[in-house]
């Protein structure tokens, strides 16, 4: 019988993913031509040819790639899976489809819920006026996101209204449907969800046309139930609101806008007092959201579980990029249903280097190249982990060592060489704890490691002067700045160098490191736009809120050395994310709180110690903390303690 | 004279309708004999916002420069869609909602009741 279900709701799953991209009038006499640069059938035929027909009349259009499939978010219902468009550009053609935001908003959350809903169930949910309350509560606050970010959604959303409260309403009742629905399917399956986390790399889930993740209505609903749970939360909260009201009161007056391309889900797309008010909240109910999604789960968590999972996902978002990368159709279909921020990747460019001989990064499925790659190197190492242990224990278990090849090749084709570096200190690491070796023989594996190292990372950066080195930052910085319109970092800079004054050791301490991994054109960048006021410095400017930094000062939109455009580029660095949104304080406090939680897993469990030891390393030059799937993943291994931990 | 007054308030009343659909004339633009030159090719107009037009059929064409925005306007791609279509989209997005949460509850109550 539940066999049967199962076969019922896959079937149901594909009628999902293919039946409303065949809708559209078939017994009008417009039938999809053959596409050629005379493009003016497609021109007078707009909303007419559904993309299932179109493609099945233009089967090259699935697989050659001069041709894209793009979403067209702004478009009507009416429109929904039609072609709404053609353009050629050069050799390339530009097939936009309809994709009216409230319909993909129905289509892809039944979509996941119905794949969610696959997972065996672990326990009962009943309704209650209290959890019915709750659930009113948290579809009200994200209805109002739309509201918050309404510059945002009023290119979105074709034929609303946002200035009417009637629009609203209906978000609303779309909202509380699908949060009602995806409360009672998770619920009922919370104890075993945390080991699905790492399937949030393949499923990203962030809908289109939106600046919002699936999991985030989830989690925001447990975040609101935990709070009204919690009576000691309440009273730590309440140390909450005076923060965000400096946060907030620092934002009057302002209004800057920013496009969160990769990012969408993750950040505000606006700077204003109500939405650093808001943002703050969805932060504090998230974050709420991921301490009960963990503290659900009754038994002891499995690493096992989790890594094994982790090698999976490497595995097939290996094989999703490459479909991405070769087939439109795929390309499409993948942003589509697996929620991407992103297109994946259309580069086909596996093994390629630069003028300057780097290795190109290749991204693949997921929209960061680094993030996937962390994600690939945390899986090889729990599975070493696992590995060495079951030999240790006499039970060698050689499952799921067939999903280690592909893990290490996503790893190769990221080019995240600060990930690789990591793995190969974590696991000397492990190696040194669980085997008692002399002297003599650490020795001489620390000098291969260094020699092995030295070739990973560019060591010839340390063949240059310490004092230009540690000062190219600073120096980058200010050349990024416009003389018209410098930020205050690089006025503080511009002062220091003016009168003559040696930089601070702390900013020569940064400059160096910057330099030796790489980042210190990135980061010149970021301090070239940071423009904070005493208090921004010190607490932040909220989370979520990166859009005054983008907006505030203008910069030479050209990189130094490679004339290239800038664009859209992140500081590469989650502290530096979070200094941007906690300040100085609250990055200490951060700190602090989960360098006492690394101390906690070295005393009882080592493995545990070398994971949270591997992401903290990783994410000082990673913007991982931007993609919820990253951060709950993160944040999963570092709530966990002794007694939770096990396997 | 009368005629010659009626064809001025009809080229008016032309022009009124061109820049209800294309917006406001381009200060550089030069009117163009379409109908003379058979393999005339309209070019896309980068600073001209790409406009969707409809006919008496609900057909639409998207057009990317003013000439042939004004080119379709006059030839008859001046008809309003029918906008209530999209409102009454919305409603029954609206009243599916409702339905199925309704469903939803009475499923879980009764799930709640038989627990």
């Amino acid at each position: 019988m539940k066999v049967k279900n199962k076969i019922i709701k896959l079937i149901f799953i594909s009628f999902v993913a293919i039946f409303p991209f065949f809708l559209s009038n078939y017994s009008d006499n417009v039938t999809p031509e053959k596409i050629t640069s005379d493009l003016r059938f497609y021109e007078i035929n707009t909303c007419s040819i559904s993309i299932g027909e179109f493609l099945i009349n233009n089967l090259n259009v699935s697989y050659q790639d001069h041709y894209r499939i793009v979403a067209n978010d702004y478009s009507s219902i009416k429109c929904f899976g039609t072609i709404t468009g053609i353009d050629q550009i050069n050799h390339v053609f530009y097939i936009s489809v309809g994709t009216n935001p409230i319909i993909t908003f129905f289509i892809q959350s039944i979509f996941w819920l119905l794949i969610m809903s696959l997972i065996k169930k672990t326990n009962n949910v009943k309704i209650t006026y209290k959890n019915s309350l709750i659930l009113f509560m948290s579809s009200f606050f994200i209805t109002l996101s739309i509201f918050v970010e309404s510059r945002f959604y009023e290119k979105k959303l074709y034929f609303f209204d946002l200035t009417l409260y009637r629009s609203y309403f209906y978000f609303f009742i779309f909202m509380l449907t699908i949060t009602f629905f995806q409360y009672f399917i998770l619920e009922s399956r919370k104890k075993v969800l945390i080991y699905y986390v790492p399937f949030m790399f393949i499923f990203m889930q962030v809908y289109s046309g939106f600046n919002l993740y699936f999991l985030t209505l989830y989690l925001t609903t447990l975040g609101i139930t935990k709070l009204v749970e919690s009576n000691n939360i309440r009273k730590i909260i309440s140390l909450f609101f005076p923060i965000v009201f400096i946060w907030s009161y620092a934002a009057l007056g302002d209004n800057y806008y920013l496009d969160p391309d990769k990012i969408r889900g993750s950040i505000s797309t606006i700077y204003n007092f109500l939405s650093v008010s808001y943002s703050s909240f969805t932060f504090l109910f998230i974050s709420l959201g991921i301490f009960k999604l963990f503290s659900n789960s009754e038994r002891k968590i499995d690493l096992s579980l989790i890594g094994k999972n982790i090698l999976i996902s490497t595995n097939i978002i290996l094989i999703l990029g490459y479909l991405s990368s070769s087939q439109p159709f795929f390309n499409f279909f993948n942003y589509l249903f697996f929620g991407l921020t992103k297109y994946g990747t259309r580069s086909q460019e596996y093994f390629s280097y630069n003028e300057w001989g780097e290795k190109l990064a290749w991204r693949g499925h997921f929209p960061s190249a680094e993030t996937i790659g962390e994600f690939s190197a945390l899986g090889i190492l729990i599975l070493f982990f696992l590995f060495i242990d079951s030999f240790k224990n006499k039970k060698p278990n050689l499952n799921y060592l067939i999903f280690a090849p592909l893990a290490l090749f996503s790893l190769y084709l990221s080019n995240n060489r600060s990930a690789f570096v990591m793995l190969i200190i974590c696991i000397l690491l492990k190696i040194n704890n669980i085997l008692t070796l002399n002297k003599m023989i650490k020795i001489i594996v620390l000098i291969f490691t260094f020699i092995f190292i030295s070739s990973i990372v560019n060591l010839e950066n340390l063949t240059y002067s310490i004092n230009s080195s540690s000062q190219k930052i600073m120096n980058d910085a200010i050349l990024y700045g416009l003389d018209y319109n410098y930020s205050s970092t690089v006025e503080y800079l511009l002062d220091l160098q003016n009168n003559n004054l040696s930089f601070p050791a702390i900013l020569m301490f940064l400059g160096q490191v910057s330099f030796l991994i790489n980042r210190s054109e990135i980061w010149a960048i970021f301090m070239a736009r940071y423009n904070p006021t005493t208090s921004e410095f010190l607490i932040g400017t909220g989370p979520q809120q990166l859009s005054n930094l983008y907006s505030e000062i203008n910069i030479f939109e050209y990189k130094l050395y490679s004339g290239f455009p800038i664009g859209f580029l992140l500081p590469h660095s989650s502290f530096i994310i979070l200094f941007i949104y906690f300040g100085l304080i609250g990055l200490a406090l951060i700190f602090i709180w989960w360098i006492y939680r690394i101390y906690q897993g070295r005393k009882y469990n080592y493995d545990l110690f070398l994971v949270n030891v591997f992401i903290l390393i990783n994410l000082a030059k990673s913007d991982s903390v931007l993609y919820l799937p990253a951060l709950t993943l993160f944040l999963i291994f570092i709530l966990n303690n002794k007694k939770e931990f096990n396997y | 004279m009368i005629s010659m007054n009626f064809l001025n308030l009809k080229v008016y009343l032309s022009n009124q309708i061109v820049e209800q659909f294309c917006g406001l004339k381009p200060v550089n633009f030069e009117p163009v004999d379409i109908a003379s030159d058979p393999n005339f090719v309209f070019e896309n107009d980068p600073n001209f916002s790409a406009v969707n037009l409809y006919d008496a059929e609900n057909n639409t064409v998207i057009v990317n420069s003013y000439l042939e925005c004004k080119h379709y306007v006059e030839g008859g791609w001046n008809f309003i869609p029918n906008v209530l279509n999209e409102v009454d989209l919305h409603n029954g997005l609206l009243f599916i909602s409702l339905f199925s949460l309704l469903s939803g509850v009475i499923y879980f109550y009764r799930k709640n009741y038989e627990s």
